[in-house]
Parts: C-alpha cells; structure tokens; sequence
C-alpha cells in the first residue's frame, strides 16, 4: 500500500498526531503502508521554502525505502528558480508540491475568459501571479515532474480567524491541467464533487490523477467515482497528520468495488505514477 | 454493534445502499429524511414539508426494523404544529425513536421549548445540529454556545450535539459541564485529533458515533475517527454504541429486533 498525499511536520494551529517522522513511520507500519509521498507541512506557511525542504530531504534520506519526497516551490517568492534548481540538482526531485491558495499564486492564463459569478470573485485576491505559476509548471513539465496540486488543506470554515484561506476553485485547477495536458497531475484533497467537476471538464485527460484522502461521502462515494473517474485515476491518500489516515484506507478497503480496483488505488497506480 | 446517531437519506438509491452497507457492518441507523423530494430542504420547511419527510422515514423505519431508528424531523419555527406532529409519531411508533431539529431557528430561541418539553416527557434524545464556521453561519443555525445554553435550560433532555459544533475545540468547551450534551462526531472532515479533544473535553461517556450519512458523509470516514483516533478500546465501545444504547434505553422498548446487530457485525 502507498499513501500517495502526506505530510511530516507541526501546523500552528493545533497538535498534532503522527507529525513527526518517527510517528508517521509507526503509523504506517500499523496500516500497513509500504511507502508515503511526503511534503514538509511547515511549508505551508514558511515564506522560504528551503528550510523545508532540505529539512525533508534529511528526514526522507534516513528511510529512502519508506518515504518519498515532494518538494514544495512557491512561484510566488523571488528567485524561486533557484529553490527549484536546488531541488532538482541537489535533491533529485521528482515531485512537485503546490499550494496556490496559500501561496498566493493561481494557475490561470492571464488571457483566459472565465464567468466571475459570485462564489468566483470571492477568489480574485489570488489571481495576482499567473505568469510565475505558469512558468512553474512550464518547469514541471520541462523536467517532467509530477505536480501535487493541492486544494486545501482543511475545512476552510474551520480555519483560525485571522488565517482565511479559501480553496483552490475547480475552475483554477482544471484551467492549469488543461494548459499543461503534458504534466501529470495529482490533485489532492478534492472532495467527491471537485473530483467529479475537474474531471469533467478536463477532457478526461490520461494524466490526471486524484487521492481520495478528502472523498468522504456520500455513502457510495468509492464506487461513484470508480465508475465515473476509473479506479486507474484514483490514489490512495490519506493528508496525514491533517487527517486520520483510517479514513482513506478504510473507505477503500471497505467500498464495493472489485479487488483489481482495490488494488490499483492502493498501490499500482502509484507506483506507476512516481516510478516506485 | 454500531449505534449511527445522525444518518440522513433523501431517495431511493441512497436508502437501499445506506441500508445494505449497514447491515454489512453491523450499524443500526438513527435516520432522519431532511426531504423527501430528493434536494436540498428549504430554509424555513413547513408543516406539510415536515410532515411529508417524517411520512418517508416512517416507511423506512417501518420497513427496516432490525435496524433503523426514526428521528423525526421538526422545524421549530412552526411550534404548535411541530408539536402535534411530534404526538402523533410518538403515539404511532412503538420502537426507539428520537427527533432532529431542523435549523430554522436556533435551538435556544424560546419557541423550541414547548417541543423540548415533550421530548423530556417521552424521552427522546434531540440532534441538534450546531456549527462554528469563522466564515460565518447561516441564520437560525446554533452554534456551541446557543447549544450548551438549551442543554442547561432542559436538562432532562439528552441531547446529540450535531457535529460536535464542527471545530471540535468550541464544542467540547461549550459542552463542559453539561451532562446532558452528547458530542456526535458526525459531519466534517476526519480531522486528526477530533475525537480525542472530545474525550479530552467532555469524557468518552459523552461521545457518540454519527456519520452525517449522505449529508454529504460515508459510514468509513466517520468511523475513521474513532478507529483512528488514540484512545482505549473501552473509550471507542462507548462512543461506537454503548453511550446512544444507554440513551435510547431510557425508553423501556425491547432492543430484541436488533438482536443481529447485538451478535456482531458481519464483517
């Protein structure tokens, strides 16, 4: 089993379980995950995303057969190519972690035509960089990174009063995978409607991927999507410490869907997708 | 055995799934139909809405005794016909039974007393739903304080606290100290640490199981945050049934159609 979407470190709002590596490699161990794609959760909200990350490449370099590194850019800060050559030359990165809503970057064409109803404009303070976010994935596809494109991290309704931070809108993130049908995506943390929508309307697009680590309803939401997305699409998540990893597993392994399903979203996917 | 505290179906797809995947895993099921016409309810439901929605979960609760409960669904925003309506389900149903209140008005607001009344005097626990959203709630939705409020004013009512308020930590606090406020877990993401700021907070013998089922939640996400979460097994027996079994026991009906369910899940 491979947990396609975790993280490894404290987040400022609350304690945490499993933040720590030790923790998480335990909590693997009792779920019987093989391997975790991991990002460092501090860089969120870190302005330099090195500190992060080189502190996630010493954690991941200690357990090289357990944990698999995705490294987080921020398009939105100076000099950012230089975080990225860093990770690419000195690290051996292979995965790309984006936060567009946190970080302030949108994936959109500056050109592009999009209906601003009243649920958009909420979202227009984050289209302010589009041309360092397109460039970024211009990058990621250049050296043929797989992109975690991140829609939240938690209920935004339960966010810290001073720390608002809407997620990222479907219409963002299928605007960026279709401007890039080169780049694989791993959209994560969509519910069961944001996967259905982006799927949708991103032309069905062979390398377009979700976790399902925030697909948590209704009550036959595996095998929806299963039908709809394809079991050879969807991953095995769980946005572990945010979320209790049981959650993702147990959905899985408890849906009404043949074991060939099971076991390409729990494992055969990802190993395809991050050449494991 | 699983006691489900807040479960929800609105077709008949969701019935027939919702049930068989009950029954696969040992759940009896606290149902609630929050509209029988298959959408999203108004904000203001009137009695013949009310009425229509508690006709549909008769007939499922009629016709699935080993395991469904009925909750009957009222909007207090209509006090006098709400209760009517609660006497005549109560006088028309001999098994357990409890009521959810809709979110017409908030709980606290003075017109829901005469129906919590009759609550206390049947003994029939209330869901409440509360929420905490820093982006701001709807109207008439009760948030933790409005709910530890009406727990204190009706202290023989024993209340499921819907969703725990969602951000767990004002939940649990409001709930301190009042013992007749039940957190269900049900609803909201399966937030790591959620259940054990309750337990933390109110006790485990003041948690129970809900999953928010089809609103828009599964059966495993919910569970997830008691098999997930870092307390005894003591502690999730108690939350997963033995708390709402004491609760609905107050009753004095046979458990005996659950007797399946007693026996243990079948996987």
């Amino acid at each position: 089993m491979i947990d396609a979407n975790a993280y490894i470190g404290e987040w400022p709002f609350r304690r945490l379980n499993h933040a720590a590596p030790d923790a998480l490699l335990r909590k693997m161990d009792a779920l019987d995950i093989e391997k975790t794609v991991v990002s460092r959760l501090e860089n969120v909200f870190y302005k330099d995303m090195m500190v992060g990350n080189r502190e996630l490449h010493r954690i991941v370099q200690a357990h090289p057969d357990r944990l698999v590194p995705a490294y987080t850019i921020n398009s939105a800060m100076p000099c950012w190519e230089q975080d990225l050559k860093r990770c690419l030359d000195e690290y051996g990165m292979r995965n790309l972690r984006i936060h567009p809503n946190y970080h302030q970057f949108t994936l959109l064409e500056p050109h592009t035509t999009r209906v601003m109803d009243a649920s958009l404009e909420a979202y227009a303070q984050y289209h302010l960089l589009t041309r360092n976010a397109l460039a970024l994935l211009e990058r990621a596809q250049a050296d043929d990174l797989v992109v975690l494109l991140t829609l939240a991290l938690e209920d935004s309704r339960w966010h810290h009063w001073h720390v608002k931070v809407p997620p990222v809108t479907t219409t963002d993130a299928v605007e960026g995978i279709c401007t890039f049908p080169d780049v694989r995506f791993l959209v994560c943390t969509g519910r069961y409607a944001h996967i259905t929508d982006i799927w949708r309307r991103a032309y069905k697009t062979d390398n377009l991927y979700f976790d399902v680590s925030r697909v948590q309803g209704p009550v036959d939401d595996i095998e929806q999507l299963c039908a709809q997305v394809g079991a050879d699409h969807l991953l095995f998540g769980t946005n572990c410490p945010i979320f209790y990893p049981e959650s993702a597993k147990l959905s899985i392994e408890h849906a009404e869907i043949s074991d060939r399903e099971k076991e390409l979203m729990l494992s055969t996917n990802a190993q395809r997708l991050f050449a494991l | 055995m699983i006691i489900d505290v807040h479960s929800h179906v609105k077709n008949d797809h969701e019935i027939t799934v919702s049930l068989r995947k009950a029954r696969r895993h040992g759940i009896i099921l606290c149902i609630n139909v929050l509209n029988a016409f298959d959408n999203y309810p108004p904000t203001l439901p009137t009695p013949e809405f009310i009425s229509a929605c508690n006709d549909l979960t008769f007939n499922v609760a009629s016709g699935n005794t080993d395991c469904v409960i009925p909750m009957w669904y009222l909007n207090p925003y209509h006090p006098q016909e709400m209760q009517a309506e609660l006497l005549r389900r109560v006088k028309a149903w001999d098994g357990h039974q409890g009521v959810k209140l809709w979110t017409g008005i908030k709980a606290n607001d003075p017109r829901t007393d005469g129906i919590l009344r009759l609550c206390a005097e049947h003994k029939l626990p209330v869901l409440q739903h509360t929420y905490m959203a820093v982006t701001g709630n709807m109207p008439g939705e009760t948030n933790p304080f409005d709910m530890r409020e009406t727990g204190l004013r009706h202290p023989d009512v024993p209340f499921f606290f819907g969703h725990s308020g969602s951000d767990m930590e004002y939940g649990a606090k409001a709930a301190q100290g009042v013992p007749n406020l039940f957190m269900d877990i049900g609803g909201g993401d399966a937030t790591n640490g959620y259940t054990e700021t309750l337990v933390e907070h109110a006790g485990a013998g003041r948690v129970v199981y809900g999953s928010d089922l089809n609103a828009p939640r599964s059966f495993m996400s919910q569970l997830a945050k008691v098999y997930g979460a870092a307390i005894s097994d003591e502690e999730k027996d108690l939350i997963l049934w033995r708390n709402a079994y004491g609760i609905f026991s107050r009753q004095n009906v046979a458990w005996s159609q659950f007797d399946r369910h007693r026996e243990g899940a079948a996987d």
